[in-house]
């Protein structure tokens, strides 16, 4: 199995396990890379990985060469009074939007706004965008340019050490 | 023939103004009436949750449409327990079909409500036995206050229902003397004589720029006005690579072109994010109070803004103390 391959097969394992809870979905995931990693919930998981040397920000136009290389990638943005935290996906990067959902009191396909690399991302609520095992793209459990543009990436760096056990 | 001729039980109505109300308690699964109409594919997996609803004149009489529309509760209640059954399915739109089987109408929420809220129905203004005008109010599920969709009107000529003008309609349906302004009801700056004094980060906006007024009633004018860009004028037309415009916040305006307050955010909706403001609480013909509620179906979630607040002494709106409200919890930690 390469590193894309485990990559991808632990994010689908993160996506069966965790069907309603992206902090869950993403710590299992992380769990595979870095030994002894605790449970953070969305918002405090990105506060984390701002602070911890190990994880690295990466722009948007980076994340699919990066997650097909096998490189684990963390995105998210923390918010009040919930965040939310996805894995970018091995794969080929795909158009955002085309599905339909519930907007503004009736069903309709959400557009594209161009392509965005793959994303693994679980949620509770019921936005079809945060639903995704590689279907969708990192900026549809978002969906919102203006809000995308705040959401940030953070790849792991097995290489470097961590400093402090919490920082 | 339509199950409308000889389905057993009619519309127990209520009667207001020659309106009646459609309860969703007189309407029958689908499978139990004898309606022959052709739905598409999209209905299949909803079809036994799906119910017919009689629109009749009085019990007893016969009538001549029936509306055909999935309950959502009934299908989150057969398929509980089962995985993602959380997830908000896209069922399609409720149908109207005459006595014919043929489709002359469809409306945009389902009936008797979604997930954003509650959705009843009136019909009446007869045209022999056809509803001339079925009129939808939806009841929120947040503390956003309830308001009208546009009423469907018979039209005789094309045998079918057609939506009423979004911008004729009231601008909502009271609610503590609010109403609600509809970004239908905005105009393009270009096209009013307003002189209002705008920063130099409009200027690439004007061409999308909107001016919506705050009327007390339809009719009136306005003293306030609201001024926004329109991102769907902004992007219409333009390649999906186009640059995320950074658009400025709107901006409020006296018709004499003061500037007397400003919105944290925007109110034209944007992709699938939509501002529900709602204006009242008036002095003269100033609103004494602008609320704002988004609604964002997306992992952000629903949240309310502070309220802008008329201040008389500085004549201008301030935002009141109240922060930031998360009204639905959408994503998960």
């Amino acid at each position: 199995m390469n590193a894309a391959e485990k990559l991808k097969s632990a994010a689908d394992e993160a996506y069966n396990l965790h069907p309603v809870s992206c902090s869950h979905a993403v710590w299992h995931v992380i769990k595979q890379y870095v030994q002894g990693q605790t449970y953070f919930t969305a918002n405090a998981l990105l506060l984390q990985l701002e602070c911890d040397p190990r994880w690295k920000q990466v722009r948007a136009d980076e994340l699919q060469k990066l997650a097909n290389e096998g490189v684990l990638i963390v995105g998210g943005l923390a918010e009040s009074p919930n965040g939310h935290v996805v894995i970018v996906y091995p794969g080929a990067a795909k158009l955002s939007g085309g599905y339909k959902a519930a907007m503004n009191g009736k069903s309709d396909t959400v557009g594209s706004k161009g392509p965005y690399a793959l994303a693994m991302s679980r949620s509770m609520g019921s936005w079809p965008g945060a639903t995704s095992k590689g279907d969708k793209t990192v900026w549809d459990p978002w969906a919102n340019d203006k809000k995308f543009a705040k959401v940030k990436f953070w790849r792991f760096d097995p290489t470097a050490k961590k400093i402090s056990a919490a920082c | 023939m339509l199950c409308a001729l000889t389905c057993p039980v009619y519309s127990t109505t209520v009667s207001a103004d020659d309106f009646q109300r459609l309860l969703p308690d007189t309407c029958v699964p689908l499978a139990a009436s004898n309606l022959k109409v052709t739905l598409a594919p999209e209905w299949q997996p909803y079809l036994s949750s799906t119910r017919v609803c009689t629109l009749a004149k009085k019990r007893g009489v016969k009538p001549d449409i029936v509306l055909i529309s999935v309950f959502a509760e009934d299908h989150y209640y057969e398929i509980r327990g089962k995985p993602d059954s959380y997830v908000w399915a896209n069922f399609p739109q409720p149908l109207l079909f005459n006595s014919r089987g043929e489709q002359v109408g469809k409306l945009e929420r389902l009936f008797p409500g979604d997930n954003l809220g509650e959705v009843e129905l009136a019909y009446g203004h007869w045209q022999e036995n056809i509803p001339g005008e079925i009129r939808t109010h939806i009841v929120p599920r947040t503390a956003t206050g309830d308001r009208d969709l546009p009423t469907l009107f018979w039209n005789k000529e094309k045998r079918r229902y057609v939506e009423g003008d979004r911008r004729a309609m009231p601008t909502t349906l009271s609610m503590d003397d609010f109403q609600q302004l509809l970004p239908d009801s905005c105009i393009p700056l270009s096209s009013t004589k307003l002189k209002v004094p705008l920063a130099a980060e409009w200027k690439r906006y004007l061409s999308s720029t909107r001016v919506c007024p705050l009327v007390k009633q339809r009719g009136a004018e306005a003293d306030i006005v609201l001024i926004s860009v329109s991102p769907n004028d902004y992007y219409r037309n333009k390649p999906a690579s186009t640059a995320i415009a950074d658009f400025p916040e709107p901006l409020i305006f006296t018709i004499k072109g003061e500037q007397v307050g400003k919105l944290r955010e925007s109110f034209m909706n944007e992709e699938v994010v939509e501002m529900i403001l709602t204006y009242g609480r008036w002095q003269g013909n100033i609103p004494g109070e602008i609320r704002m509620y988004i609604s964002n179906p997306t992992v952000t979630g629903n949240y309310s803004l502070p309220n802008l607040v008329w201040n008389k002494q500085e004549e201008r709106y301030v935002e009141s103390d109240k922060p930031v409200i998360p009204v639905k919890r959408a994503s998960t930690e």
